[in-house]
């Protein structure tokens, strides 16, 4: 059975998925009658003065300027009822709202405030009165709370500790999704909990599947929400309640969980988990340890008209994720397209200075992917870059700002820009912004770089100009300073196929350490089909691939430190450019390297296309080790690792012993490859023996026969390749002539 | 596979040395015979970048004697029949042609996808070198190359002959190109003339544009209950079809009459057009012709 | 490797068979046409014209002398192949999916389709292997195949047993003098169509394909399989390499209409090279537009041949790499047998 949202108990060990009986639960839950219904609109307002009718109307008027402050209401649905005799009222009013969160926030804001000096109003809600107003609904007598007894937790990270230092990975094809270890050529390990079952479940999410940022979690996605599974029995460790979410997003450091829904939640005050605060919303950013919702938000609605020119609804690209974490989960930001950008600090979700920063103009974000180390700045900061379009005279801006001061730290004016893309390093050392600029006819477009030096001092700005074609792909090196760029030339008009791309390396020019020298082109490679880049987790290695297309599907691998000689024109550059190998993995969708960086699986997913649905796995050189077709194939991901424990000086003793390290593991390899090759030659020479007895024992049986029925030794048909070399006359002697090259060398001339 | 070294991409093909232009630039292969019976062959081409290249090559010839089957020697007599009935010896270029050079070498552990030379560019070359034999130039058959069946009929066919020798390794990449290459007297709008500006060899740049585009063919005349994949069926025995596009009645549903099929190659294309125009289909004649540029 | 493409088909071709010398090739399609062609160069001899439907199969006798030709006209036909004269026509109710002449030529069996009220019937006749003598018109033998429907057959070694193939993906021996069913087995998939049945030199085992994506070798006397390959696509056609080559090659690809809608990977169509021994795949060759039908080797082992859904039959002569391709484990066999 799924695991659903509902059923499933989560101290539940084992793991059943034979049982294939549907749950009906959550749609039973959903379509039971509720008695309340529609009641929830209303409240009662006690404690007010009793009036006699005369006075009444004022005393409802009066009433009723501090109800409005909370949502919609008005005299008529006020309603104050009077006592029997109907001279004096009695001193409470019902009053309905028009929506139940308007009641509820009227009841969160009015009760227990004083109307004047005798008079203190309580507001409750209707259904609250009805509930535990009635005699003997509350137990009177204070009882102890009872203490949940300690239970200890699974280790989340022992994958980490495999002996052979394997990576994990997740498959999710058909309706199963599997838990394996890589074994490179080898058919991949199923994971097993520790009682032997093998992680491989049906049904487990239903849209999609995703590692948590450190590789704690594997999250699930359900109709009623999103499910964490992690340890090593793999059951499930936190479940989030979000009905209809469609998509998640964890903080760096996998405290907090963004989940977002397209239809907005409709919750009502039953609601074990969500409360009326998250009725209506679509956001909801959660606190993972304890699994309670930290503040919710609706989706804000996208610049530009809602609907076209004939009134059809326009569809807008989602911006995701909207909630930007800072790098180390301090901060959440959202903009709010061409005004501000809301900041808020965590674990609290409090807006941070009680305001959004204002950014007028404001286009896009993007915090630093690490925490800053600017030149000479010693106090706690996180920065976040924005870019501004150009408004009037005023000129496009791409800016830098630190959290908390509120303080630009650089801004730089733009000119004639269509669009810009902010791109971090991965430490945050440096930010390109990609500039798109056209000409002023607005004919052409070309593509600037402003690449923005965040550790020198005072931020200086380097330019990468005139990159002409449209920049369709940028990709900085992870932990390092190079980067690739695919550009493409403008798409003749009706051409049924996408247009040539050109693939561009860059590479700072060689400086005196740590100063990094000016970055300059290393080589074009045009008449290429490429959109993709994927970089090696630790950089240096590079996938340059087409995805996605219906015509090519290369996959190029590149060196950026080849140990070879280096081209003259080239010698001054920090990389020497090397492409390894070219695969060609037909209809690839997705690609990924695995965490380590030694690895890299290449999909090609039904999502996508129908087409030869699997994987191939290949070396970081591109070296194929696996391939395997799987029909319905939907998702590969790897595992990631969470961060490393080493500290700098371990790990460049490790890279300084690694011929040491290495012999171990090479051993290791060779001793399993030997036994596996072994055991391959073996079966091989048992079956030749065993074919060639067969045959000489048939061929045998057939001469016997032939003999027998005084036939000759072949048949008519066998015959008929045989010639008489001895006859005379028989066939005439043809010659023919070989060629066969010895020795061949080429020079180009002048 | 054999010829495999020998087609470089971008040297023309042997036949046609003297019709081109080129011809003035590049000597003839100077063979010269050496003691040990080898022979030195030295020939000058224009590489990829249009730079001349002079190739030595020392080579060895080896006659083989065999006997041949009586009976197949006697059927190579027979008259041809039906109609090829008193049709000269050898191939006819409407029936018979040669097709793109296929690199097969069976390998342990195969797998599909896996580019089948295993070694990086430079070794690659080397080990194909140890174990060649080459062998006819024309059709690359195991015999020398003036006694190839191709030799008359093949050769003069300007378009085919040159595509075979631009075929390269990569004999999916280059066919196009080849194809194409050629197509300097088809007209590119100015403002698709791209590649001219590119740096290098700007004449094969606008070879790209050529390739995607002008691989359209117009039918007209096709019968309005077609379907495309009618058409798709008959355009695909020629090539790889990108796209078939029928115009239909936005009421009836009907085709109109005329469609567009896009081939991933133009020499397909073009050989699609010969053979597709005039066929009969749904009791009309179909109308196939190179589609002409929405500009 | 440069292959030869053969033109003379407008429409799918359905078989191809090559003669006992490997010199002449021959080729029939959908378009009721039966071609001849020179192997070695590709040029063709000639066509024989007459048939009036789809042509399903084709078969030459060892002498080179007849062909039989069978198809949708419910025709089973023999032609003089060195003039293109019509020398004998047998008509049927239904259609004649499979030809085949027994190893010495003296007997010709036909198949024909099982439609509504009709089963599958096997024909067996005598024939006379000269142009100029009557061959008889009334079977020999007449099986009423009471199994699934026939798609395949074949005489074994020393014409001792027809062997069938069917619908449902088993395979059946009867006695090829009594027409009594001896054993029937199933090496496929049940419900997937054996496609394919083609022997050895010598007859005693055959390698049927099927849609089931596997190819089966099969020992003739107790249909036992002796070695399977599998494929990653629907096979179509399945053909067994000589001796001392130990190889087969298989052919197929996914129907059509599966592929043209999303994108025509040329790739896809590939002739699939087996070991015959270790299972194991060598090597592809690609080169049709639609799937493979047939695959049919030289029975010298030089060539090879493909007939496609695209109308093109391709030809290819083999390079020296692949008569030299050895396994290490047949090396080391080979040297041994040497010592």
């Amino acid at each position: 059975m799924a695991p659903s949202f509902q059923s499933l108990d989560p101290d539940m060990d084992d793991y059943d998925d034979d049982d294939e009986e549907p749950d009906f639960s959550d749609l039973k839950e959903q379509y039971e009658v509720r008695m309340e219904e529609g009641l929830d609109t209303f409240v009662v307002v006690d404690g007010l003065p009793k009036v006699p009718p005369g006075s009444k109307d004022k005393l409802v008027k009066f009433l009723l300027r501090k109800l409005v402050g909370f949502g919609k209401t008005k005299e008529e649905n006020v309603f104050m009822p009077m006592n029997e005799e109907g001279d004096m009222s009695e001193g409470f009013a019902f009053v309905e709202y028009e929506t139940p969160a308007q009641a509820a926030a009227a009841v969160k804001g009015l009760h227990a405030t004083p109307l004047d000096k005798k008079h203190t109003i309580a507001v409750n809600k209707l259904t609250d009165i009805e509930r535990y107003g009635r005699e003997g609904r509350i137990d009177e007598t204070y009882r102890e709370p009872e203490m949940e007894e300690f239970k200890e937790k699974e280790h989340l990270r022992s994958w980490v500790g495999d002996v052979d230092g394997r990576d994990q990975f997740v498959m999710y094809r058909g309706d199963n999704v599997g838990v394996y270890w890589n074994e490179r050529e080898d058919q991949p390990e199923p994971v097993r909990t520790p009682a032997g079952q093998v992680v491989d479940r049906q049904h487990w999410t239903e849209t999609f599947i995703q590692w948590s940022p450190k590789g704690t979690y594997l999250t699930s996605m359900h109709a009623q929400g999103v499910q964490l599974w992690g340890g090593e029995s793999w059951s499930r460790q936190k479940r989030f309640m979000h009905p209809g979410v469609n998509l998640v997003d964890f903080s760096p450091d996998e405290r907090y969980l963004t989940t977002w829904s397209h239809q907005a939640m409709q919750v009502d005050e039953n609601n074990p988990i969500l409360s009326l605060e998250e009725d209506g919303k679509n956001y909801i950013i959660w606190d993972i340890d304890t699994a309670k919702p930290l503040r919710s938000f609706v989706t804000l609605d996208p610049p530009g008209p809602r609907e076209d020119a004939e009134g059809q609804p326009i569809k807008k690209k989602l911006q995701w994720p909207a909630f930007k974490w800072s790098a180390d989960s301090k901060y959440v930001g959202r903009m709010n397209h061409g005004q501000s950008v809301s900041i808020y600090e965590l674990p609290r979700m409090n807006l941070f200075d009680k305001a959004s920063v204002k950014v007028e103009g404001i286009v896009d974000f993007e915090w630093s992917p690490a925490s800053a180390e600017r030149h000479s700045i010693k106090s706690y900061e996180q920065l976040f870059s924005y870019w501004t379009p150009e408004m009037g005279s005023n000129p496009a801006k791409v800016g830098i700002m630190s959290i908390p001061s509120k303080e630009v730290v650089r801004t730089r004016n733009l000119f004639n820009v269509s669009d810009a893309k902010l791109h971090w390093q991965s430490e945050g050392a440096f930010l390109c912004c990609k500039v798109d600029r056209h000409s002023k006819s607005k004919k052409s477009l070309a593509t600037n770089l402003e690449i923005f030096r965040v550790r020198d001092k005072d931020v200086p700005v380097e330019v990468v100009e005139n990159i002409k074609d449209t920049v369709i792909n940028f990709a900085w090196e992870p932990k390092g300073d190079r980067f690739v760029l695919i550009t493409a030339g403008e798409v003749p008009a009706g051409a049924a196929v996408p247009p040539k791309t050109a693939v561009s390396f860059f590479a700072p020019e060689k400086a005196k350490a740590p100063a990094v020298g000016n970055f300059k082109l290393i080589r074009t490679v045009d008449k290429k089909n490429n959109n993709a880049i994927h970089w090696s987790p630790n950089g240096r290695f590079v996938v340059v691939a087409t995805v996605l297309n219906q015509q090519s599907f290369d996959l190029d691998f590149w060196d950026f430190d080849f140990e070879g000689e280096k081209e003259e024109k080239e010698r001054d550059l920090t990389a020497n450019l090397m492409l390894m190998r070219t695969a060609d993995h037909y209809g690839v969708t997705d690609i990924d390297w695995d965490p380590s960086g030694r690895f890299v699986a290449t999909s090609a997913s039904v999502w996508k296309h129908r087409m030869e649905n699997g994987y191939h796995l290949y070396t970081f050189s591109g070296q194929l080790l696996r391939e395997e077709p799987i029909d319905q194939f939907k998702q590969w991901a790897w595992r990631p690792r969470p961060a490393r424990l080493l500290s700098k000086d371990e790990m460049k003793n490790v890279r300084k012993n690694l011929r040491e390290y290495s012999r171990t593991f090479e051993e290791a390899d060779s001793a399993k490859r030997s036994s596996a090759d072994k055991a391959v030659v073996d079966a091989r020479r048992r079956m030749l023996s065993e074919w060639y007895a067969w045959r000489e024992r048939v061929v045998e049986d057939l001469a016997i026969d032939r003999d027998d029925l005084g036939l000759g030794e072949k048949s008519e048909e066998q015959m008929a390749l045989e010639v008489d070399v001895e006859a005379e006359g028989e066939g005439k002697v043809v010659e023919e002539i070989f060629e066969e090259i010895l020795e061949e060398s080429e020079e180009v001339l002048e | 596979m054999a010829a495999n070294v020998q087609n470089i991409p971008g040297r023309t093909d042997w036949a046609e040395d003297d019709t081109e232009d080129l011809a003035t630039a590049i000597p003839p292969p100077q063979i010269t015979k050496n003691k040990d019976g080898t022979e030195t062959i030295i020939t000058v081409f224009l590489n990829e970048d249009g730079k001349r290249v002079k190739r030595t090559q020392r080579i060895r010839r080896t006659v083989v004697k065999k006997k041949e089957n009586p009976r197949v020697a006697e059927r190579r007599q027979w008259a041809k029949i039906g109609p090829e009935a008193g049709k000269p010896a050898g191939p006819r270029p409407d029936t018979t042609t040669l097709g793109e050079n296929i690199i097969f070498r069976p390998v342990m552990g195969y797998k599909s996808g896996q580019v089948q030379e295993k070694a990086p560019e430079e070794d690659r070359k080397a080990e194909q070198l140890k174990k060649m034999q080459i062998k006819c130039r024309i059709c690359s058959g195991d015999h020398f190359t003036t006694k190839c069946p191709f030799k008359d009929t093949m050769a003069p066919e300007g378009a085919e002959g040159g595509a075979a020798a631009d075929l390269g390794e990569d004999a999916d990449d280059t066919a196009g190109a080849a194809g194409a290459g050629a197509g300097g007297s088809n007209y590119v709008p100015p403002h698709l003339r791209k590649g001219a500006a590119g740096a290098g060899g700007g004449e094969r740049m606008g070879g790209k544009y050529e390739r995607d585009d002008l691989a359209t063919l117009r039918v007209t005349n096709v019968s309005e209950f077609a379907e495309e994949s009618d058409l798709r069926e008959i355009f695909e025995r020629h090539g790889r079809v990108t796209r078939v596009f029928l115009a239909k009645d936005r009421e009836t549903g009907r085709a109109k009459g005329f469609a567009f099929v896009s081939y991933a190659d133009r020499s397909d294309a073009s050989r699609a057009c010969e053979k597709v125009d005039g066929y009969g289909f749904g009791h009309l004649i179909l109308k196939v012709e190179f589609a002409k540029k929405a500009t | 490797m440069r292959p030869i493409l053969l033109q003379g088909h407008e429409r799918a071709l359905t078989q191809v068979k090559f003669s006992k010398e490997g010199d002449l090739l021959f080729s029939v399609s959908k378009d009721h046409v039966v071609c001849a062609w020179y192997s070695a160069n590709g040029e063709r001899f000639g066509t024989y014209k007459g048939h009036q439907g789809a042509l399903w199969t084709v078969d030459v006798d060892p002498t080179t002398t007849l062909l039989a030709t069978g198809g949708a006209d419910n025709t089973l036909r023999l032609w003089e192949i060195k003039t293109g004269k019509e020398l004998k026509r047998w008509e049927f109710n239904t259609s004649i999916r499979r030809a085949e002449f027994s190893e010495d030529g003296r007997q010709l069996l036909g198949v024909t389709e099982k439609r509504q009220g009709q089963l599958s019937n096997i024909f067996v006749y005598d024939i006379v292997p000269d142009v100029t003598a009557d061959q008889s018109t009334d079977p020999t033998l007449h099986i009423t195949v009471e199994l699934p429907r026939v798609t395949v057959a074949g005489f074994s070694a020393l014409s001792r047993y027809i062997i069938t193939g069917h619908e449902n993906g088993s395979v059946a021996q009867w006695d090829a003098k009594t027409g009594e069913l001896i054993k029937e087995e199933f090496p496929h998939e049940d419900g997937m169509s054996v496609t394919d049945l083609q022997w050895s030199s010598d007859r005693t085992y055959f390698i049927t394909a099927s849609k089931d994506k596997t190819a089966k070798l099969i020992d003739s006397e107790t249909l036992e399989v002796l070695k399977t390959y599998v494929a990653d696509t629907p096979l179509n056609s399945a053909a067994i390499t000589p001796e001392p080559t130990n190889y087969v090659i298989l052919g197929g690809g996914q129907a059509a209409m599966d592929v043209t809608t999303t994108s025509a990977r040329q790739g896809k169509f590939e002739a699939r090279f087996y070991h015959k021994i270790f299972e194991e795949e060598i090597g592809r060759v690609r080169g049709h537009f639609g799937p493979l039908n047939y695959v049919a080797v030289s029975p010298d082992g030089k060539c090879y041949c493909s007939g496609g859904e695209d109308g093109y039959v391709r030809v290819h002569h083999f390079d020296p790499p692949y008569f030299d391709f050895r396994f290490e484990v047949e090396r080391e066999r080979e040297r041994g047998l040497q010592m």
